[in-house]
Order: C-alpha cells, then structure tokens, then sequence
C-alpha cells in the first residue's frame, strides 16, 4: 500500500474535503513551518536576552544604570502592551490564544522583569536585605505570570526557581556534572518540595484551578520525591529507613497510577519500587557464604517473573 | 516475497500503520470522532503494542532479567575458559533469538512491544560476543559482524535503532577500509564520506520509491535524515581538521592549514545555503529543518576560528535578527505564500506541550536564580541564560 489517503478516501472513512487536503499535505503543495518560525523565535530570545544582559553588565559605567533599567522597564512595557493586547482575562480553565508566538512572548517579559528586579535589588543595596528571598521573589512572578496568562513553560520555571531558592538545582546538566546534593538535610527538603508540589497539584485539580498544569506538577513532584528519596537511600543516615519510606509510598503510587493508566508515573513509581525493593532485599540478606547465589539468581527470576506477570496483564495497557 | 523477509505480517503492519496515522490526525482534530471510530474498528490490528511508557518499563526489566540469565549460567559453568563462555552466549543467544520471534512476534503477535526490542538487542549482542570473543584480532572484524547482525534485525523486524547503528557500522568499515589503503585514498577521505552519503540519500529515495510501501516510512526519513546529516558533517572544516590531526596524526605548523582548507570553509558555507535553498524549491521540510541546522552548526564553525571581537554584541545582534526574521516571516505568512504557511496543518507529531514547557525552562533559565556571589550577579542571576552565550 503506497497512500494512506487514498485507502481511507475510497474506503469512505473521510470525506472528499478531507482527502483533498491531506493530499495537499502529503505531495507538499502546502508546507506549515510552524515549528520551525517557532524554533528561530525562541533561539532569537534565549540570545539576546543573554546577550543584552551581558552587555549592560560590561558597560554598566558608560551606559548609566538608570538608563539600562528604564531601558529595560521601556521592553517590559511594550512587551506588556502586545501581552494585553491579546491576552484574554484570567479563567480557571485553558486559554487558548491564537497568536502563534504569545507563549514567547510572555517568557520573554517574564525574564525581562526578572532580570530588572535583580538589576534594582544590586543597585540600591538591597542584596543582603533580600538575599535569602530573591529566588523565592523570582519564584513568585513566574507563579504569577504562569497562573496569569496560562503558561506551562513559566509554571515550569517557576518550579525550578522554587527549587533554587530552597537549595538545589534541578537542572539535568548540573546531575551529569555531579555534586548537587550535598547534605542529608537536603534530601529531606527535597522529598519535602517533591510532596508538596504533589499536594498542590492534588488540591488545585480537586477545585478545577487550571487542570492542565496537572502533568508540570506531577512529573516535578514525583520525580524530586523518588530522586531524593533514592540519594538518601543510598548516601545519607538512616537508610533503612528512607528505603521503607520509598517502598510504600511508590507500593501505593504504582497501584493508584496504574489504576488511573497514567503511564509515565507509574514507570516512575515502577522503577522505584523495584530499586527500593532490591535495596532492601540484598541488605536482609547476609551478604557471605551460601547466600551469594542467591544474589546471582535475583535478578532474572524477578525480572522475568515480572515481565511475565505484565504481559498477562496486557489488555489493561494496551495503547488506545 | 516481502511477507517471508520480514518477520511480522505485512498486512497487519500496514492496518497498523494506518491507524496510528488516523489517530495522529484525530488528534490534530482533522477526522471527527466518529470517523476515527469507524477507522478503529475497520483497521482494527492484532499487533500488539502498549503505550511508550510501558514500553520503556517493559525494555529495562526484560533486558535486565535477559542479560543477567548469563549470570546463574556462569554459576553453573563455572570452570570453563573463554572459548567455554563464547560458545554458551552463541547457545543463548540463538535461544533468546527463537523465543522472541517463536513466542512473542509469531504467536502473540507483539510489534515493537519493549519486550521484542529487548530479545532482539540481547540475543544479537550475546551471539556477536560468541562470534567475536573479547578480543577479537581485526577491530574491522568487529565493524562486519556488527553490520551483518543490525542489518539483518532491520530487515527481518523493521527494527529502528538496528537501522542507525548499521548505518554506524558500515561507515566504521568505510573508515577501516581507507586507512587500511592509507596514502592518496586516506587524504581524500572526506570526499569519500561525502559521496557515500550522497549517494546513500540519493539512493534511498530511489529506494522509496520503488518499494511503494507505508510501512518503510519511517525507514526512510531516518536513512535520509543520517545522509544528509553526516554529509555537512564528512565537509565541515572543524571535524575535518580536528580529525585529520586525531585520528590521522596530522601534524600542523603555524602558518600551514589542512589540505584542501579552502574546500571545506566552502562546503561549510555552501552546504547550509544550499539545502535551505533546495528545501524551499522543492518544499521539502526536511531540507529546510536541516538548512536552520546546519547554519547554525556552520555559524558555530566559523566562530570558533574567526572570533569576532565583540563576541556578546554578535550574540545579541544574532538574536534580535532571529526575533526580527520570525516576526516578518510570522507577518509575511499569514496568507499562504508559495504554498508555505505560518498556520498548524498537523500537529507535530513528537511535540507535547508539556515537554516543550520543561525544555524551555531548563533551557531558558529560571534555574540560575540563586545568587552566588556579588561578581556574577549579573550573569548568573538576571538573565539565567543557562549557558546559551557559550554556545555562540
């Protein structure tokens, strides 16, 4: 079969208005670059907002720092304007905005006014008063900005500035450099903002307050709680007891997500619960002597025996 | 004959294929539910295949519990030499092998399911240690079994990741190849990769062509994907050179450059252009998605040997050109043009909302905000641009 088109058309599986246009997109009579006007646009951003900002560092003398804020408050206000122009009021659900680069627009505003908001706190002093709650601030208006204007890159954002301003860095490049956890109490803190994005998550959704920041929330929380949890099972004090804590509550989360077949956390708590599992197991177990055989048959007889079990389970997840 | 080559049925893969393209377009809201329903049900397949998550989850057990089974055998084997050991991953390999298509592919008809992907890698890497051993005397022997095995689970189960390693493989033996010849043939090396690819891309569209079939799409994109890719890639001046001084040794005194220098500022400057060029001619996305590539690539090229002296002022020009050619291109659009059009036609099929959001913060910043100390307030804390000027 060569036309997929073709074969639903005279099939009557869709109409002749349908066939007629997907031909035009299947032989490139009609080409969408979409993606990639897109794509330009927000590598143009992510430059010169770095760019800018360099800049006005270097020449801060020549330049005066009044004229660079008011420069940069001058970009925060026509950005606003546009914002406001085709922005709709606040709602509880989606907002859909047909302007095909309004979401870059406001995550350019956003960091514009971050950066102001820093530029203001060095200038006037103010950077031992507000040391402790400049992440927190920034934290804030992504908040703002993200619940404001519905965006989940900036709700994304602002996540990850909450996460610096309690400590860490939940980037992925700064885990392949290692060296991101450092204390025990950081574990904690970290399972703790883990679980409270997913209370968050769990009490927004409940009142119908934007239901489709849901997936943001979740894949943050669970992954910092798990990821926490697991550094603290494996480098912290009291890991018998971290590996407990990560048993049950992904023993609990698997059950629920595969229930509710959300996928992706349930690999999640899958991957967790088996970590912990074995964790536990080969701690129990004494480690010297006849029990060493043990060891080598663990894994393929769990991870057989499980594969096996979900394959006999395959019609719960089968892709619909 | 195609239906004895490959390991699934055809006609099932083609119901296969046919659906997921009309749910691909339910979800880009082009069919009505009820016309989706219909489909459904008309092209209802028994190929099985769960949702990619499970898949992952599905790959990591049974590629653990396949991988490790040689461990208890070990146990059992336990006083055998390496000839001993290569014979029993041959034995395990080749059973591995007639479980996954005998149980799995043929009676329960699972495609792409993570479970078959697993058997297949296992059972191919364990019979290739079986044949080559761990220290196996020609590393060309390595490169040849390597291909032979991949392009076999191309062919046979239409196997993705087997397609861009076999492709990898037999541009190893291209290399092994040359250096082994060595003098004239080893300096026009990069030619040589030129033409190949060249000539890979030119003959999988002939290819394409003739076979006429659905089911090899994604085949193709990826095979003409690679070409065009290590095309720029075997002309560029930056591998070329970094290349020639550590692979072939090529020793460099201030003031001389490589051979061929020119040649390859030119393709560096040229490929870009003309695939862009050729991309919008024929509108062709992928020529025009490896256009912006392949600029990008170039510009990056150019500035690591010519740094300008105000490499920030570049940065910011550089972007306020992009937000400038996007905002006019974005206007210029708004009616079709060319038969180019700024509107979504389809939806991206590898792009979700919710993983743009989580690129684009982690890319954009936001992760910076903690302020370190009082000299780089600036760079790290005001506009986090998470590593973006190093880039340029």
């Amino acid at each position: 079969m060569e036309n997929i088109n073709k074969e639903l058309f005279q099939r009557n599986l869709i109409s002749d208005q349908q066939y007629q246009f997907l031909e035009a997109i299947q032989t490139s009579k009609i080409v969408s670059i979409y993606s990639e006007l897109r794509l330009v646009f927000y590598m143009g951003i992510m430059l010169f907002t770095s760019g800018i900002g360099y800049f006005a560092w270097q020449n801060m003398g020549e330049i005066g720092h009044l004229l660079c804020m008011s420069l940069i408050a001058v970009a925060i206000a026509v950005g606003f304007y546009f914002i406001g122009k085709f922005a709709k009021p606040y709602s509880n659900a989606q907002v859909i905005i047909r302007l095909v680069y309004f979401d870059y627009l406001l995550i350019l505003v956003s960091l514009l006014i971050i950066s102001l908001f820093t530029y203001v706190q060095v200038y006037f002093d103010l950077v031992e008063l507000l040391i402790n709650w400049t992440s927190f601030i920034s934290a804030a208006i992504l908040f703002f900005m993200a619940y404001r204007y519905d965006n989940r890159a900036l709700l994304s954002m602002g996540i990850t500035a909450l996460a610096a301003a309690v400590g860490i860095s939940i980037t992925p490049v700064d885990w392949t450099i290692g060296d991101w956890l450092i204390t025990s109490d950081l574990y904690l803190t970290i399972m703790l903002l883990g679980a409270l994005l997913l209370v968050v998550e769990h009490f927004t959704y409940q009142n119908g307050i934007k239901k489709h920041f849901r997936f943001t929330y979740q894949n943050f929380g669970l992954l910092l709680f798990y990821i926490g949890g697991m550094a603290a099972m494996f480098n912290g004090n009291g890991e018998w007891l971290y590996a407990t804590l990560m048993l049950v509550v992904a023993g609990i989360l698997t059950y629920f997500t595969w229930q509710k077949k959300e996928f992706l956390f349930f690999l999640y708590s899958n991957l967790t619960l088996y970590i912990a599992f074995t964790y536990l197991f080969f701690r129990m177990i004494n480690n010297e002597g006849g029990d060493l055989i043990i060891l080598t048959y663990y894994f393929p007889i769990t991870c057989i025996g499980y594969i096996i079990f979900l394959i006999q389970k395959k019609s719960h997840f089968a892709h619909d | 004959m195609i239906n004895s080559i490959i390991a699934y049925n055809v006609a099932e893969l083609e119901k296969k294929k046919i659906l997921s393209e009309a749910e691909y377009l339910y979800k880009s809201k082009l069919l009505s539910g009820e016309q989706w329903h219909n489909i459904r049900k008309e092209y209802a397949s028994r190929l099985y295949t769960p949702s990619i998550f499970m898949r992952v989850l599905l790959f990591i057990f049974s590629i653990i519990g396949m991988m490790t089974i040689i461990g208890p055998l070990g146990a059992l084997f336990s006083n055998i030499r390496e000839s001993g050991y290569r014979i029993l991953s041959l034995i395990l390999g080749i059973l591995i092998f007639f479980i996954t298509e005998k149980l799995l592919i043929k009676d329960r008809y699972h495609f792409n399911s993570g479970i078959t992907e697993a058997g297949i890698y296992s059972s191919l890497s364990m019979i290739a240690f079986g044949i080559l051993g761990s220290d196996p005397p020609y590393l060309i022997i390595c490169a040849i079994v390597g291909f032979l095995l991949t392009s076999f689970a191309v062919i046979r189960y239409l196997n993705l990741l087997a397609l861009i390693s076999s492709i990898g493989f037999s541009g190893w033996i291209l290399f092994q190849m040359i250096i082994a010849i060595g003098g004239i043939v080893e300096a026009l090396m990069p030619f040589i990769f030129m033409a190949t690819f060249g000539t890979m891309y030119w003959y999988s569209k002939k290819l394409q062509e003739k076979l006429q079939n659905i089911i090899f799409e994604d085949h193709f994109v990826i095979v003409k994907t690679i070409a065009l890719l290590l095309f720029y890639v075997a002309g560029n001046y930056f591998v070329v050179s970094e290349l020639s001084i550590s692979l072939m040794g090529l020793q460099l005194s201030a003031g001389y450059d490589i051979p061929f220098a020119f040649v390859f500022y030119l393709f560096t400057a040229m490929v870009p252009i003309a695939y862009f060029y050729w991309g919008i001619k024929k509108k062709s996305i992928l020529f025009i998605r490896f256009g912006l590539l392949t600029m990008a690539l170039s510009v990056v090229t150019f500035n690591y040997y010519y740094t300008l002296e105000f490499p920030m002022l570049t940065v910011t020009i550089c972007g306020a050109a992009l937000i400038l050619i996007a905002l006019v291109l974005f206007n210029y659009l708004k009616q079709i043009r060319n038969g180019f059009t700024r509107e979504i036609l389809l939806d991206d099929k590898w792009s979700s909302s919710d993983l743009t959001a989580i690129i684009a913060s982690q890319t954009l910043g936001g992760n910076t905000m903690n302020v370190p100390d009082d000299d780089f307030i600036f760079k790290g804390g005001s506009f986090g641009g998470a590593g973006a000027g190093g880039n340029w």
